[in-house]
C-alpha cells in the first residue's frame, strides 16, 4: 500500500467490520448497503405518488399489508445518468426506526469484502454521494460507495 | 365500519372520514363566508372540471375543493399511521394511510389543512 493509499485505520471501524454488503446501482454509480440493514429485495412496482414531497420520494407501496415509502436514491444524490423509469428492483432497508424501499435499476451481488478491498472515502464520485458514504470498496464493478443507511434515511425523510 | 369520502386529485387519492363532513356543495354554491382551500391548487396538480366541494364540521365554515371521481368507501380497514420516514406529512394535513388492495389512500386531517 502506498503512502497516498487510504489506510484501513481511517475507515470507520464499525462499518469495516460490517460485512457482507449488497451492491446496487445508484444512477451511474455503484453503492452498497450492509446486508444486516436489508430486509428484502423485491421486484419494482409503481408506487402511489404523495403530494407535497420532494422528487426523491417516489410514493408509497402497499407491501404485504404495510405502507412502504419508496426512495429514488439517484434523485436524492443527484447521480442519475438515464431518465427515471428503468427501475427493476426495490431494496427494502431498515435503519434508525425507518423502513424504506430503495429503487434501483440493478442489484449485482452480495459480497464478503476482503480487508484489502475496504478504503476510506476517496474515489467515490459526486459530492452528495460522498457525504453519505462511510467507506468505499474497490471491486470489479469499480469504486463502490458503502452507505451510512441511518444518515441517508435521516437526510431523505419528510420533515 | 367507517365511511370515507374518496377523491382523486390529479394522481393523488385521498380520503376524508365522513364524520368530518357537514355537506357537499357545488362550486357555484360557494359563498364568501366560507374559507375555501383548493387542494388541486395546493398540490400543484390538475383541477377537475367539476370538482367536489365539501364543507367541514370542523373547522366551521371551512371547505375543501377536491377532485372529480369522488365516491364513498365503507371499510373495515383500520388506517395505518404514517411511517416514521413520512411523519412530516402530518404537518401538511395527511393523517394516515388506508392501504387498499389496488390503491393507497391518504387520509386527510381537515383541521390541520386549515392551520
Amino acid at each position: 500500500m502506498s503512502e497516498q493509499e487510504p489506510s484501513l485505520d481511517s475507515v470507520d471501524e464499525q462499518f469495516f467490520e460490517v460485512t457482507p454488503v449488497a451492491l446496487l446501482t445508484c444512477g451511474e454509480f455503484w453503492v452498497a448497503f450492509p446486508v444486516h440493514e436489508i430486509e428484502e429485495i423485491t421486484e419494482w412496482r409503481q408506487p402511489s405518488p404523495l403530494p407535497g414531497v420532494d422528487a426523491h420520494i417516489s410514493g408509497v407501496l402497499n407491501f404485504r399489508g404495510r405502507a412502504l415509502p419508496l426512495l429514488d436514491l439517484a434523485a436524492l444524490l443527484n447521480t442519475r445518468a438515464s431518465p427515471r423509469g428503468a427501475f427493476q428492483r426495490i431494496v427494502i432497508v431498515n435503519a434508525a426506526s425507518m423502513r424504506v424501499g430503495i429503487e434501483t435499476e440493478r442489484v449485482s451481488r452480495i459480497i464478503d469484502a476482503r480487508p484489502d478491498e475496504w478504503h476510506a472515502v476517496e474515489a467515490v464520485q459526486g459530492d452528495r454521494l460522498r457525504a453519505v458514504c462511510v467507506a468505499e470498496l474497490r471491486l470489479k464493478e469499480g469504486v463502490v460507495g458503502v452507505l451510512d443507511t441511518a444518515l441517508l434515511l435521516e437526510l431523505a425523510r419528510v420533515r | 365500519m367507517a365511511a370515507f369520502l374518496v377523491s382523486e386529485i390529479g394522481p393523488y387519492h385521498v380520503a376524508i372520514e365522513a364524520q368530518h363532513i357537514a355537506r357537499i356543495l357545488r362550486e357555484s354554491e360557494l359563498t364568501s363566508e366560507l374559507n375555501c382551500l383548493a387542494l388541486p391548487t395546493m398540490w400543484r396538480t390538475t383541477t377537475a372540471p367539476e370538482p367536489y366541494v365539501v364543507e367541514l364540521l370542523s373547522p366551521e365554515k371551512c371547505c375543501l375543493i377536491l377532485g372529480a371521481q369522488t365516491r364513498y368507501l365503507h371499510s373495515q380497514l383500520v388506517p395505518e399511521r404514517l411511517p416514521t420516514f413520512l411523519e412530516g406529512l402530518q404537518e401538511q394535513g395527511l393523517l394516515a394511510l388506508l392501504l387498499l388492495e389496488t390503491e393507497t389512500l391518504y387520509l386527510l386531517d381537515p383541521a390541520r389543512l386549515f392551520q
